[in-house]
């Protein structure tokens, strides 16, 4: 409870220094509608053609291009602060958020949220949700499924971030891992069934980009292996623990700059 | 209330070879002890001046006293908590001040900082408006409390800091040369009001600063590191009265002399520039000087000085 309090303080506060200087809100604004036409044109484009990609048809690849902008979206939003570790690590910032008695990731995690990010994720979502109803043959139980595993999806994509700002305090270097990060989530914009099968293997068990979209777009569409519920469940714990794990390890190792 | 022992602090840092290549396979790293095995203990309510020269280890050490760093090898207790566990209740009792970085909120006013601490310290409306109201009085800080922090002058940025630090009325106070930069006027204003802070609460300060009249205002035991050991421990006086040996004698003159004419013991050094005449001897021999002295000159003033604090602290740290 007091977490959320605080969490929301943390948000407003960041927001307020958005907003203290307005050339930056509309350089963003510009950068985000830029990425929004370019994902209307995709669709147009999607729409325009109408060979089966990979067994699934266009409208099914739409979804899972919005399933993969919904993740890429929600990671934005909620770990925003994570690209300005750095920044916190250098200047000695980050020694003052280690004394306060909360969690740190409530600071450099989950601490810098977007609102233009926020109002994206809704219009994606929205998105999704129309698509969704458009589908043919779909149950009530796919759609909590889906939700079930895009929730597995967020819970990887914690972890990933965790990890990052881990590497971060023992390599001092965060804006790198940031874009391989994306660089390689960017490849589960469409189903990696498209790709050959070692690639296929690596998306799936090492970079686990397979089991945050392409996974829960199957199970929606109800071409899922059930034991692929299991592995994905598995796969999003593990990730979550080790990456906790390797926080605490860090913390051993971080040697604060300056004084 | 502070016990520390045997305590270790390695650093570590890479070893930067030119070529990237090798940068990336050996990492190598050297190893930099910091700090030498420490042991010491820090009762309730006792002000403790820490200081030695740069990269004696002052810093890294209050770092790992407030559960910033992780200690090599050792034990370490902050009011009976392991500080790395980073326990909130633990984190809530303490503050780390330092003088040259700090926590406000650069962009936002003063109070919004003081706001956003309410809520991480858990403090309830009525304890926060008495304790804010008491910390802007004491330091004189109503009149720049609603302006953005960037818009401070140093030395009103850091009696900010000191409110935004002791709104959760902390127990344990660590303070790493939080007089930095100010002015004597603002200077004479922190320290009385550690002074104050520390009876009022009963707090445990353990501060660190090159400027020894401020340490000599503030602490009656000091501790002294170099290298990362401790050089001395114990109380400032007995170190004042016990290692000084030197007394100063400053005479302005209201005649010309000769100075090789002046008859003085062989080991006292003169220093003279018309009108000022400087003797330092030995404490035992300052009578004998004085007596001697004022048959052979005509003065208009005379100070005689102990050895300050930086003299004595200069000696013991070139003796080792
Ligand atoms: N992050 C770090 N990585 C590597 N070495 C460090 C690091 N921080 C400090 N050191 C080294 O540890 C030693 C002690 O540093 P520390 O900052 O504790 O000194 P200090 O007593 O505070 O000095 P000063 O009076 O200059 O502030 C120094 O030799 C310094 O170079
Ligand atoms: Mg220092």
């Amino acid at each position: 409870m007091r977490h959320i309090r605080l969490f929301w303080l943390l948000t407003t506060f960041s927001l307020k220094k958005t907003l203290m200087n307005p050339m930056s809100i509309v350089i963003l604004l510009v950068g985000k509608f830029l990425r929004f036409g370019m994902f209307f044109l995709f669709v147009w484009y999607l729409m325009t053609y109408t060979k089966v990609l990979s067994g699934f048809t266009p409208n099914q690849v739409l979804l899972f291009y919005l399933t993969f902008m919904i993740v890429d979206t929600f990671a934005q939003f909620m770990f925003r602060e994570v690209s300005r570790f750095k920044r916190l690590l250098v200047s000695g910032e980050f020694d003052s958020i280690l004394l306060k008695p909360h969690h740190p990731f409530l600071r450099i995690l989950v601490g810098g949220m977007d609102i233009v990010d926020l109002v994206l994720l809704c219009l994606y979502v929205g998105l999704a949700v129309y698509f969704i109803s458009q589908l043919t043959s779909v149950s009530f139980v796919h759609i909590l499924l889906y939700m079930a595993l895009l929730m597995n999806a967020f819970v990887i994509v914690a972890s990933i971030h965790i990890a990052i700002l881990s590497l971060g305090i023992l390599m001092t270097e965060v804006e790198n891992s940031i874009m391989i990060y994306r660089d390689v989530t960017r490849l589960g914009m469409f189903p990696i069934d498209m790709y050959q099968k070692l690639l296929q293997f690596i998306l799936t068990f090492v970079l686990p980009v397979g089991i945050m979209i392409t996974v829960p777009v199957k199970g929606l569409l109800n071409v899922l292996d059930p034991s692929w519920y299991w592995i994905s469940l598995f796969c999003a714990l593990a990730l979550l623990l080790s990456s906790n794990l390797f926080w605490r390890f860090s913390l051993k190792y971080y040697q604060s700059w300056g004084g | 209330m502070i016990e520390v022992t045997d305590l270790i602090k390695t650093y570590r840092s890479p070893i930067k070879f030119r070529n990237p290549i090798k940068r990336i396979i050996l990492r190598s790293y050297v190893h930099h002890e910091a700090l030498k095995g420490l042991s010491f203990r820090i009762d309730t309510n006792e002000i403790v001046g820490l200081v030695g020269p740069n990269g004696a280890g002052k810093t890294s050490l209050m770092k790992i006293l407030s559960g910033i760093l992780y200690p090599t090898s050792g034990m370490v207790r902050v009011l009976n908590k392991i500080p790395f566990s980073k326990e909130p209740q633990f984190l809530k009792q303490i503050a780390f001040i330092m003088g040259h970085k700090n926590q406000l909120m650069w962009e936002l006013p003063v109070s919004d900082t003081l706001r956003l601490n309410k809520e991480i310290y858990e403090i309830p409306d009525r304890k926060y408006n008495k304790v804010c109201g008491e910390l802007i009085d004491l330091l004189d800080a109503s009149d720049f409390i609603d302006r953005p922090v960037k818009t401070l002058s140093l030395g009103q940025r850091m009696r900010a800091e000191l409110i935004a630090a002791l709104i959760h009325s902390p127990k344990v106070l660590f303070l790493d040369e939080p007089m930095i930069g100010l002015d004597i006027f603002a200077q004479s204003q922190i320290i009385s009001f550690l002074k104050e802070y520390n009876k009022h609460f009963q707090a445990t300060i353990l501060l660190s600063s090159h400027h020894m009249p401020d340490i000599q205002k503030l602490a009656k035991r000091i501790i002294v590191i170099q290298n990362g050991s401790i050089l001395y421990d114990g109380s400032l006086q007995h170190m004042i009265t016990s290692d000084s040996q030197l007394k100063t004698l400053t005479v302005v003159l209201s005649k010309k002399i000769n100075v090789k004419n002046l008859q003085l013991p062989p080991n006292a050094s003169v220093n003279y520039r018309y009108p000022l005449l400087t003797i330092k001897v030995e404490k035992k021999l300052i009578e004998k000087v004085l007596h001697s002295l004022l048959k052979q000159i005509e003065y208009v003033d005379m100070t005689i000085e102990n050895e300050t604090l930086d003299d004595i602290l200069a000696r013991k740290l070139n003796a080792k």
